[in-house]
């Protein structure tokens, strides 16, 4: 029933005529690219903003918006890297509407757990496990300042490099760099604190 | 401060996921953890931890999916539907601006003859000109522009409601 997004992901990077659709706002190239990029940018949305409901008008409002900026989109990006900005300035953008200032924001408005799962040709046993690790490392992330959460999802789901990550929060390297230490100390912790 | 062993170990045991480390940091790491029960356990903790984010699945509804392409179509059309209104506003703007030069030019002409004939001040002719030939047009763009301003304002807010 539902599609499942899990690392390691297979998203191999869209064709040039894909991108030549894209700036040409041919919505069956948009429909192809909402294929091939619903699991990994629904799940940097849900992460972000720790609410479904959210998660998932912000993902079709990201989608226009790639429409109506698609002309702008130049061959030298990444297309994930360049996707996933655009999603998050759509994510700034709301928290500025409800009186926010930054992205830290979002950590007290999490109103709800996201549904979390795996695939359906799991057996019932498999499933539970994956699920229970699922909400455990999705309630440890929850702990983490969204700053840091996005750069480690970024870093370690999504498997971008750091200049990639750069590019995507609008951040020097270095900001990038401690973010991510700063994020892995506290898993680190949390997980270390598990295993006692 | 002179960094410690274990410290040194617990700050590549980040970097190596990080950024990575030179071969001979690696090995260096390597056989500190061989050796450190405590470092082990943190680098085995942030492994976990590291396994655990890449391994992590969400749920997509297909329905969201579906709703999200008809959406993006939609919008597609009236993207496209408003290209195509373009080049007719061009059209009609520039064949304005051409027939409103022309005639305007006669129409100067025509109000001062009739001024002269009537024997008006030039200031009265020039004003019924300017009310009569400039002020009708400006007001019909204008109840055109504040005519189309609640029908945005109304398809905007179908839209945030998802209408």
């Amino acid at each position: 029933m539902y599609g499942v997004a899990s690392w390691p992901m297979t998203c191999v990077d869209p064709a040039p005529f894909e991108l030549e659709g894209l700036r040409r706002g041919d919505p069956d190239a948009l429909a192809r690219l909402i294929e091939r990029y619903q699991e990994r940018l629904f799940r940097y949305l849900l992460n972000l903003t720790g609410h479904r409901q959210t998660a998932e008008d912000l993902f079709q409002e990201t989608w226009v918006r790639v429409l109506e900026k698609g002309h702008l989109y130049k061959d030298k990006w990444k297309f994930d890297a360049w996707l996933f900005s655009v999603a998050r300035h759509l994510v700034i953008d709301q928290v500025r509407r409800k009186k926010a200032v930054s992205l830290d924001e979002l950590v007290e408005s999490q109103p709800a757990k996201p549904e979390i799962g795996a695939g359906d040709d799991l057996s019932p046993l498999e499933l539970c496990s994956r699920t229970e690790q699922s909400e455990r490392i999705w309630a440890a992330l929850q702990q983490l300042p969204v700053p840091c959460r996005e750069v480690i999802l970024l870093r370690f789901h999504e498997d971008m490099q750091l200049d990639e990550i750069a590019q995507v929060v609008h951040a020097p390297l270095s900001t990038v760099k401690s973010r991510l230490y700063r994020g892995l100390e506290t898993l680190r912790g949390l997980f270390e604190g598990e295993q006692a | 401060m002179i960094e410690n062993e274990h410290e040194r170990a617990t700050r590549m045991i980040s970097a190596e996921h990080v950024e990575g480390l030179p071969p001979e940091e690696r090995q260096w790491l390597k056989e500190h953890l061989s050796v450190c029960f405590a470092c082990s356990r943190k680098a085995d903790a942030l492994s976990r931890a590291v396994l655990s984010v890449r391994s992590m699945s969400v749920r997509v509804d297909p329905l969201m999916i579906r709703a999200t392409v008809s959406r993006v179509r939609n919008r597609a059309a009236e993207i496209e539907e408003q290209r195509r209104r373009v080049p007719l506003l061009w059209g009609a703007a520039s064949f304005s601006f051409v027939w409103m030069v022309i005639t305007g030019a006669l129409m100067w002409y025509w109000f001062a003859w009739l001024g002269r004939s009537l024997g008006w001040a030039d200031g009265v002719w020039l004003s019924i000109f300017l009310v009569g030939w400039f002020f009708p047009a400006t007001l019909v763009a204008l109840t055109f522009v504040l005519m189309r301003r609640p029908e945005f304002s109304k398809s905007q807010h179908l839209l945030e409601l998802g209408a």
